[in-house]
């Protein structure tokens, strides 16, 4: 997988795309939506260090079937459990959020082929072996992929400044 | 009101009661995870299922990615993952003087799997490399986890902090 700030900076990438189109979105409450559900596929590895310091599991058998939080079933299913106890108040698009958060997470995993683990391309787990990737390729030995989660990172930088200027400055027209 | 929290919390149970069938389908089902091909060949397999399986694997094109050891005068490229025992499983190189490979760097290769050996409690995947692929950034292991880790976690705690939602709320208002 990548890096969790790579997957961060898509779900922020994810925030201004739909914020810009909905305005109503512009909130750090939602923010927080799309940064977490960025994030669920990979709660796998917090289930599994936690089992590992729990029971000191060393059956790999289980820590494949922790993988079901990383396929979309699991994922949606995380994410209607999340909106319907945490994110109650606001049920309906907290979903919709959620789950366009870990889509995102899925784009970045499945382009890491030939490099991703097989448990992050089978996208329905356990009912189909089928792998779903989408290849970049290679341009002088170097993964495509690797520039691309770079330049995700980039854009995410400037995109958050951007924003943060823009705030600042309209502030201060306020306040004068 | 009340009605509103009881379909919420019907919808919470129900999620996590699918989310438990699915753990304990695929436990009854993880073969799916195994060994799979991408339809071009190359497999996919978890390593610990690679080392214990080697009668199917030999002959077999895998990409794998870590970072070089030398050590005895060979290249191993060192397991990393969350469990610990999976340092046990260790893959060489066997044609090494190939590529002009340097120790303690990170590379992507394309490789066939020429044997699965134990030696000293410690299994080792022998593979004759086709074609290496550089790192776009070289660095070692750990700075590149705190780099892009722990800034991550900072910007979900500062949020959730930000957001103060209130978790005792939801409780309090569970249990009434």
């Amino acid at each position: 997988m990548p890096a969790i700030l790579i997957h961060l900076a898509f779900g922020y990438i994810l925030y201004w795309l739909f914020s810009f189109k909905f305005r109503k979105l512009k909130d750090n409450y939602f923010l927080f939506l799309f940064l977490l559900g960025s994030l669920i596929p990979d709660i796998k590895y917090f289930v599994a260090w936690l089992t590992y310091l729990i029971f000191g599991s060393e059956n790999f058998v289980v820590f494949s079937s922790l993988a079901v939080t990383h396929q979309i079933f699991g994922s949606f299913l995380v994410s209607l459990l999340l909106a319907a106890t945490l994110f109650r108040n606001k049920f309906k698009i907290s979903l919709v959020i959620l789950t366009v958060g870990f889509l995102g997470h899925f784009f970045l995993d499945i382009s890491q082929y030939p490099f991703a683990s097989i448990g992050h391309m089978q996208l329905f787990y356990p009912f189909s072996a089928q792998i779903f990737y989408i290849n970049f390729g290679f341009i002088n030995g170097i993964q495509v992929f690797k520039v691309f989660q770079y330049l995700v990172l980039i854009v995410a930088i400037i995109l958050f400044i951007s924003s943060f200027i823009r705030d600042k400055t309209r502030n201060n027209h306020n306040q004068c | 009101m009340n009605k509103k929290i009881l379909a919420f919390s019907v919808i919470s149970l129900i999620s996590l009661f699918c989310l438990l069938f699915l753990y304990f389908y695929s436990l009854e089902n993880a073969k799916y995870y195994w060994d799979v091909d991408d339809g071009s060949g190359n497999i996919y397999a978890p390593d610990e299922y690679l080392a214990d399986n080697p009668e199917k694997f030999k002959g077999k094109d895998m990409y794998c990615v870590g970072y070089v050891e030398l050590k005895d005068g060979k290249i191993f490229i060192p397991y990393s993952s969350i469990f610990p025992t999976k340092e046990k499983i260790k893959t060489d190189i066997v044609n090494p003087e190939k590529f002009h490979l340097e120790n303690g760097k990170c590379y992507g290769f394309k490789a066939r799997i020429t044997d699965i050996k134990t030696e000293d409690d410690v299994k080792v995947v022998e593979i004759y490399v086709i074609e290496k692929f550089q790192p776009l950034i070289d660095m070692p292991w750990t700075i590149f986890e705190i780099l892009f880790n722990v800034p991550a976690v900072l910007i979900m705690i500062y949020l959730l902090l930000k957001l103060k939602l209130n978790f005792r709320k939801i409780l309090i208002e569970a249990k009434s």
